[in-house]
C-alpha cells in the first residue's frame, strides 16, 4: 500500500524504472522473436520447398544411390491417398551421375519427377526464372538445371547436355537432354547438385518402368506429422520412412545454433537490465536517504523498509512486463508483415545457406511466460540489493 | 576552478558518482561481451570448417582453382617452400598433390577426390590424425590409403581390403594402382567424408607420374585472424606470374555468406544492446538531476550563472563517463579473457547435432584488442551525447520552483 503511494509520489523515478523494465521485456521478446522468426522461415523453406514433411527410401538407397533399391509407384499411387492428413505428394525416382556439355562436366543427382505433382508439393514451377517449366508439348528429354550450375557450365534454355549414370544392371548409360528452363531455389547448394528431368524419360534410361526411389508427402499440418510418420511406417515395414528434421540435418543445425545463440544473448540482454534496475533503484535509495532514515527514526520495522522497496519494484515489473510485451507484440506484427529486410545488411547473400533474405519475425508465445518470468525475476534480484543497501542505513546519519 | 568544483562534487557524493560510472561500466562490459561472443562463435565456426580441409591460405599454380588439374601442378623446390616459410604471419605449411580419380572395390565404383599429403605437417595444419577412426595414420613411405569413412562405407570396404585407383597421370597418362586401406577418417562434412581418399605425397607421385609436383601448398596462418596479413605477404613474395595466393573466404565463398548473414542479425541485437544501455546510463542521470535540483535552484540563486552551472554539471558527466568506460574496459578484459579460457559449453541434444557435422559445441569469445576500444568508444559517445541532457535541464532551471 505504502509503496503504491511512493510509486506515485516520485512519478519520474518510477518511470523511468518502469521503462527500463519495458524496454528489457521487449528487447527480450523481439530478440527472442527475431532468432524464432530466423528458424521458422528456414524450416518452412525446408518443407514447403525442399525435402517436405515426410520421405521414403529403401533402406539401402541413401547409403549407396543404386537403382536397383527402388519401389513402385502403382504401390504408393494405392496407398497414399489413404494416409491421414496428406495434402500432396511426389514420386520421384533418382540417379547420381554426370552432367556434361562442351565446356566440362560435373557431378549431379538427377530426379525424375512428374512436373505437375513436383508443382503441388513445392511450388517448382515458381522456381524456374527462365526458360519453361517443362515444356507442354510433351517433347521426350527435357531438363530443368539451377542458376548456379547453369552459370557454371554456360546454360541457356535450349541448350544441350548429356547425362550419364548407371542403370538398374549397373551398367553406364547415356542420354542426352535439351533445357527447358533454369530454377533458382531458396537453397543455392541444393541447386548446383541438382538436376530435373520426366520421371518417364529417367526410367526408360535406367530400365525400370515403374521405379520410384523417393517418395515425398506434404501434409496439411505439422500437428499431424507423427501420426501420419507411424501409419506410413506401419503401410510400409520394408521402408525406410523419415521425417524432415532426420531427412535434412543441416536444418536441424542451423535451429540448434539459433537456440544457442538467441540464450547467450538472451541473458546479456537481461544482465543489462538489472544493471539499468540496479542502477535506477540505488539512486533512489540514496535520493530517499533522509525519508527511508526518517522511517526508521519514528520506528519503522527494517523488514518493513525492506519490502517497502522490493514491492515498490515489484509493482513497476508487474505494471512494465506486460506493457513491454504488448510493445514487443506490435513491433512483431508490424515487421511480420513487411518482413524485416536484411539484404541491405547482408548483400542479399541469405539464400545462399538455404534462408530467404526477409526475416518475418515470430514471437513464440510459449517462451513469453519464460521472458516474463526471467524480467520480472531480473527485476525482483536486482531491487534486493538497493532495499539491502536501505537496510544498513543509520537513521541518526540518513536524516542529517 | 571549473574542474576543481566538477572534481569535487564528484567527490562530494560518492555513492551517486559511483552508481553513474558504474552504469557506464557495466555497458562498456556489456557490449564487448556480446561482440566478442559473437566474433568467437564466427572464428570457432571458421576454424571449424577451415581445419576439415582447405586450411586458411592455400598456394597454386596460377589458373589451378579454376581449372583443377595435374596440368596446372608445379615443381615443388626447396627455393619456393625457403620463401613461404620466410614470409612473415605463415607459421607452416603442408604439400598436396591432388586429383580426382576412380575408386573400385570389387563391383562398386565411385568418384574420389585423391590427396598426396606430407602426413606429419598435414597433420600440424588440419589435425588429420584425430579423424582416424580405424586402422593406423599414415608414414611418408606407408603404401596404404586412407578412406573416407562414408567413401568406405558406400564401396563396402574395411581396413586391409585392396582398393583399385583409376585416374589420369600427369601429361594425360593412364594412373593405375593398387592400395590396401590403411585407416578409416571420419569428416563432419558428409562431402568430404564420401570423397576424400589420403596417400603420402611420394606414392601419389609415383602413381600419376608427376615427380617432384604438387598441386597444393596449404598454408597455417601464426594468427587465424591474420590470415588476410599471411596471405598478402605471399602474395609479395611469390611471383604473380607462376603463384595464386587464395584465402579460404575465396575457397568457401558460402561459409562467408553465411557469416556474414549472422552479423547482420546480430547487428540488431546489438542495436537493441545499446538501446538498453543508453536508457540505463540516462535513468540515473535522470535521478541524478531529480536528486540535485534543490541544490542547482540553491546554486543559481545565489548568484551562480546558468552557463557556468552547466558547465560544472558537463565537466562532471563527461569525467563520470570517462572513468567509467576506462573502469569498464579494465572489467571487460578479464572476463573475456576467462570466457576464452573456459569457454561457454552446450550439452544435450544441440551438442549432438553439432557434433553429426563435426563442430564440438563450445562457444569461446574472442579477445580482440579493437573489441575493447570500439565498444569503449561507442559507449564514451552515448555517455557524451546523454550528458547534454542535464546541461539542458539546468540551463532551463527554474530557481524558485526547483528550490520549493
Amino acid at each position: 500500500m505504502l509503496s503504491w503511494r511512493n510509486l506515485w509520489r516520485h512519478r519520474t523515478r518510477s518511470l523511468a524504472i518502469m521503462a527500463s523494465v519495458v524496454l528489457g521485456t521487449w528487447a527480450g521478446a523481439f530478440i527472442l522473436s527475431i532468432y524464432y522468426g530466423m528458424a521458422e522461415g528456414r524450416v518452412k523453406i525446408a518443407i514447403e520447398q525442399e525435402v517436405s514433411h515426410l520421405q521414403a527410401h529403401h533402406p539401402n538407397f541413401r547409403d549407396e544411390f543404386e537403382a536397383k533399391w527402388h519401389f513402385t509407384q502403382g504401390r504408393m499411387d494405392s496407398l497414399l491417398p489413404k494416409m491421414p492428413g496428406l495434402k500432396a505428394y511426389s514420386l520421384r525416382s533418382q540417379a547420381q551421375g554426370m552432367l556434361a556439355n562442351a565446356s566440362g562436366s560435373n557431378g549431379v543427382q538427377i530426379n525424375g519427377v512428374d512436373p505437375e505433382r513436383e508443382d503441388a508439393i513445392r511450388g517448382f514451377r515458381k522456381m524456374v526464372k527462365s526458360g519453361l517449366y517443362f515444356d507442354s508439348t510433351g517433347k521426350r528429354n527435357q531438363i530443368l538445371v539451377g542458376k548456379k550450375l547453369a552459370d557454371k557450365m554456360k546454360l541457356v534454355p535450349g541448350s544441350k547436355v548429356v547425362l550419364t549414370f548407371q542403370d538398374t544392371g549397373q551398367e553406364i548409360v547415356s542420354g542426352a537432354f535439351r533445357l527447358a528452363g533454369i530454377f533458382e531455389s531458396p537453397n543455392a547448394p541444393l541447386d548446383e547438385g541438382n538436376v530435373y528431368v520426366r520421371r518417364s524419360d529417367l526410367n526408360a534410361l535406367l530400365g525400370t518402368p515403374d521405379a520410384v526411389m523417393e517418395a515425398a508427402v506434404l501434409l496439411s499440418r505439422e500437428e499431424i506429422l507423427q501420426e501420419s510418420l507411424d501409419w506410413w511406417r506401419t503401410n510400409c515395414p520394408d521402408l525406410l520412412i523419415e521425417d524432415w528434421r532426420s531427412i535434412s540435418p543441416e536444418v536441424a543445425l542451423v535451429m540448434s545454433s539459433i537456440d544457442v545463440s538467441s540464450m547467450i544473448f538472451l541473458v546479456i540482454i537481461l544482465i543489462a537490465l538489472a544493471f539499468g534496475i540496479v542502477n535506477t533503484m540505488l539512486m533512489a535509495v540514496l535520493e530517499r536517504t533522509r525519508e527511508i532514515g526518517m522511517l526508521l527514526a519514528i520506528g519503522m520495522n527494517r523488514l518493513r523498509v525492506f519490502w517497502l522497496i522490493v514491492m515498490e519494484t515489484i509493482l513497476l515489473a508487474l505494471i512494465g512486463c506486460p506493457v513491454g510485451l504488448v510493445a514487443a507484440w506490435l513491433t512483431v506484427e508490424l515487421l511480420s508483415k513487411k518482413g524485416l529486410d536484411l539484404s541491405g545488411f547482408a548483400g542479399n547473400m541469405m539464400k545462399d545457406f538455404g534462408f530467404s533474405a526477409v526475416i518475418y519475425p515470430v514471437l513464440p508465445f510459449e517462451k513469453l511466460g519464460l521472458i516474463i518470468l526471467m524480467t520480472a525475476g531480473t527485476a525482483l534480484l536486482s531491487s534486493v540489493f538497493p532495499a539491502w543497501k536501505a537496510l544498513r542505513l543509520r537513521p541518526a546519519e540518513a536524516i542529517r | 576552478m571549473l574542474l576543481t568544483l566538477a572534481w569535487r562534487n564528484i567527490w562530494r557524493n560518492r555513492s551517486r558518482s559511483l552508481i553513474t560510472m558504474a552504469s557506464v561500466g557495466s555497458a562498456v562490459v556489456l557490449a564487448t561481451l556480446t561482440v566478442s561472443l559473437q566474433k568467437g562463435v564466427f572464428d570457432n565456426l571458421i576454424a571449424n570448417v577451415v581445419s576439415f580441409y582447405t586450411g586458411y591460405v592455400q598456394v597454386h599454380r596460377v589458373g589451378y582453382w579454376k581449372e583443377q588439374t595435374l596440368e596446372n601442378s608445379f615443381q615443388l623446390s626447396d627455393s619456393i617452400s625457403k620463401k613461404v616459410l620466410e614470409t612473415h604471419d605463415v607459421q607452416y605449411w603442408t604439400p598436396r598433390l591432388e586429383s580426382f580419380a576412380l575408386l573400385s572395390s570389387g563391383e562398386k565404383t565411385k568418384g574420389c577426390m585423391v590427396a598426396g599429403i606430407a602426413p606429419e605437417s598435414e597433420d600440424m595444419v588440419t589435425r588429420l590424425k584425430s579423424k582416424l577412426v580405424a586402422g593406423d595414420y599414415l608414414t611418408d613411405s606407408s603404401r596404404q590409403v586412407l578412406v573416407g569413412e562414408g567413401l568406405a562405407k558406400r564401396l563396402g570396404a574395411g581396413v586391409g581390403d585392396t582398393l583399385v585407383l583409376l585416374g589420369q597421370g600427369y601429361f594425360g597418362s593412364t594412373a593405375a594402382g593398387k592400395f590396401a586401406v590403411g585407416g578409416l577418417l571420419h569428416f563432419g562434412s558428409p562431402e568430404l567424408n564420401e570423397r576424400l581418399v589420403f596417400m603420402p605425397l611420394a606414392r601419389a607421385q609415383e602413381w600419376l607420374d608427376a615427380p617432384g609436383m604438387v598441386t597444393t601448398m596449404v598454408i597455417s596462418p601464426v594468427n587465424p585472424s591474420e590470415s588476410g596479413a599471411a596471405a598478402a605477404g605471399l602474395h609479395l613474395a611469390l611471383s604473380q606470374n607462376e603463384f595464386e595466393v587464395m584465402r579460404w573466404e575465396e575457397m568457401m565463398p558460402d561459409i562467408e555468406e553465411h557469416i556474414r548473414t549472422d552479423t547482420a542479425s546480430s547487428k540488431i541485437i546489438l542495436g537493441v544492446l545499446y538501446l538498453l544501455i543508453s536508457f540505463g546510463i540516462f535513468a540515473t542521470l535522470l535521478m541524478m538531476l531529480i536528486e540535485r535540483r534543490r541544490e542547482f535552484g540553491m546554486l543559481v540563486a545565489l548568484g551562480m550563472k546558468k552557463a557556468q552551472l552547466a558547465r560544472v554539471v558537463l565537466a562532471e558527466s563527461v569525467l563520470l563517463t570517462l572513468t567509467g568506460c576506462l573502469a569498464g574496459l579494465l572489467i571487460s578484459l578479464p572476463i573475456v579473457w576467462w570466457l576464452r579460457e573456459r569457454p561457454i559449453r552446450i550439452g544435450g541434444e544441440t551438442a549432438k547435432t553439432f557434433e553429426k557435422f563435426g563442430f564440438e559445441a563450445v562457444f569461446p569469445a574472442a579477445f580482440e584488442p579493437n573489441v575493447f576500444l570500439e565498444q569503449a568508444s561507442i559507449v564514451l559517445a552515448v555517455g557524451l551525447i546523454l550528458a547534454i541532457y542535464p546541461v539542458v535541464n539546468v540551463l532551463r532551471l527554474k530557481p524558485v520552483e526547483a528550490m520549493r
